[in-house]
């Protein structure tokens, strides 16, 4: 974890966080969770706002789309971080939780890539 | 605030733990039936995989530091995880030598690491002899605060059980029913009138059994015949209770020459010797309905907190009761348990424990 200065952004080095790999960054007292999602970056707030869990220890994948009685269609693949506990769907690009979408929602933080490095915008 | 956690789960690391328990020595021989529609999502916690790898809940140290430690968990209830689908296995003999194995792998292998575990007495309910045989062996450690098990062969108000409740009554300890084996193995998952295709309406309808058993118990006569033995429902939710008291005290005003034997109104027996654990609490919209709903049944001095450490539904002490009133909080975060399970008495509640309470 590398938290360079200034305090709204956060820099971390690119070999730090291959494909597959997820870590916490902390800033002041926001948790973040940024994970490397098949070359994709995204940070999102690390506490479930359900119970608090620890979202970085979730699973991330794909889910079932809204579809017809009886249909079922995969969807969102590498796009959906669910919680570690009450497995709870989060999409990474919105933060919204699929099923209750108004009411629960994580904080997603803007990631700017190199090729050297990830930039946090807190 | 003190906290007694009233549901933990420990786990075998693999079945070969048993083996300096069993009779015969044999653990290969032992399996578990299916325990109903299995999670597609996974049973565990994600973060509750011991440091070494292995099956969450199976290292007792690291349930040390990542429960009792991380949460100020004061005393931990454990119920076996493990064997949750053992009154689905019709086999009799092996389900109760599993039975006995298991208690004595809680006693001998957790109960060491820290004080602060405390353990249920597993019965296989088919054989109700060897059950209240069972329980009378284990009753002489303080530790064991409760008997359990998580399926009945029938309703449990039924005579064919009242070995079981005999022996609970005699040793003081209350009778704790599980979800997890109502539809295992030969139990037939049909207390939904049909069996459920989803692991979603698995989940909802574990707690159905409950309604029946409470009818059951109370109707006919459990807790007048056994006024030693309070019921302890693990998992089966508790906004149902308005519905089922009211429901009850109205049958019985018409019915009651069906059930002489009752001296009070079938909502006080229920009042007064069945306890509910938290997990996992309903959550209506606004949260402060819970608090309304439960209320009218005085369910504040019926409810002990429980986490389900280290399943996927774990409720977190810091969360779980946000919406309640101050002064339910410690009721249901430790007095009501500890009154249940007579820790005081027991002399468990020592140290820097009884100095908070």
């Amino acid at each position: 974890m590398t938290a360079t200065q200034p305090v709204d952004t956060v820099t971390i080095p690119l070999r730090d966080l291959p494909p597959g790999a997820r870590q916490v960054v902390t800033v002041g007292r926001r948790e973040i969770a940024v994970l490397n999602v098949a070359g994709t970056i995204h940070a999102v707030s690390n506490l479930c706002p359900h119970q608090r869990a620890p979202m970085v220890a979730g699973t991330v994948g794909g889910t079932r789309l809204p579809s017809d009685v009886g249909e079922f269609t995969y969807g969102l693949a590498g796009q959906v971080l669910r919680c570690p506990w009450h497995t709870y769907e989060f999409d990474l690009t919105t933060g919204r939780c699929l099923a209750d979408p108004d009411r629960l929602k994580l904080n997603v933080y803007r990631v700017e890539q190199t090729d050297t490095e990830v930039v946090i915008h807190v | 605030m003190p906290i007694i956690d009233a549901d933990v789960h420990h786990q075998y690391p693999n079945v070969d733990a048993l083996a300096p328990y069993l009779p015969d020595h044999d653990a290969a021989k032992v399996f578990f039936p299916n325990a109903g529609i299995g999670n597609p999502r996974g049973g565990m916690r994600k973060d509750a995989v011991p440091p070494g790898g292995g099956v969450p809940g199976s290292d007792p140290r690291f349930m040390v530091e990542h429960h009792l430690d991380a949460y100020g968990v004061d005393y931990a209830i454990l119920n076996p995880g493990s064997p949750l689908a053992l009154g689905g296995l019709p086999f009799e003999d092996m389900a109760a030598d599993v039975a006995s194995a298991t208690n004595d792998w809680t006693v001998h292998e957790w109960f060491p690491v820290d004080p602060r575990y405390l353990g249920s007495i597993l019965v296989a309910p088919r054989d109700p002899q060897r059950a209240a045989a069972e329980i009378h062996r284990m009753a002489s450690n303080p530790r064991m605060v409760q008997i359990t098990m998580t399926s009945s062969p029938c309703l449990m108000g039924d005579r064919y059980m009242h070995p079981i409740y005999q022996a609970a009554d005699e040793v003081g300890l209350p009778m704790c029913l599980h979800v997890g084996g109502a539809d295992a193995g030969v139990n037939f998952g049909s207390y939904f009138g049909g069996a459920p295709s989803s692991f979603i309406q698995h989940h909802v309808g574990m707690c159905i059994p409950a309604l029946a058993h409470v009818v059951s118990m109370v109707l006919e006569g459990v807790f007048e015949k056994f006024p030693n033995m309070h019921l302890v429902l693990n998992e089966f939710g508790v906004t149902w209770l308005p519905f089922l008291m009211w429901r009850l005290d109205m049958e019985y005003r018409a019915g009651r020459e069906d059930v002489p034997w009752l001296k009070r109104m079938p909502s006080e027996y229920i009042r007064e010797f069945v306890h509910f654990t938290t997990q996992p609490l309903e959550t209506p919209d606004r949260p402060k309905d819970i608090v309304t709903l439960l209320e009218l049944v005085g369910a504040q001095d019926m409810l002990l907190y429980s986490s389900d450490y280290p399943h996927w539904d774990f409720d977190s002490p810091k969360y779980v009761l946000s919406g309640f009133p101050a002064d339910w909080k410690p009721k249901i975060m430790f007095e009501n348990s500890l009154k249940l399970f007579r820790l005081r008495e027991r002399g468990l509640a020592l140290g820097a424990f009884a100095a908070a309470v």
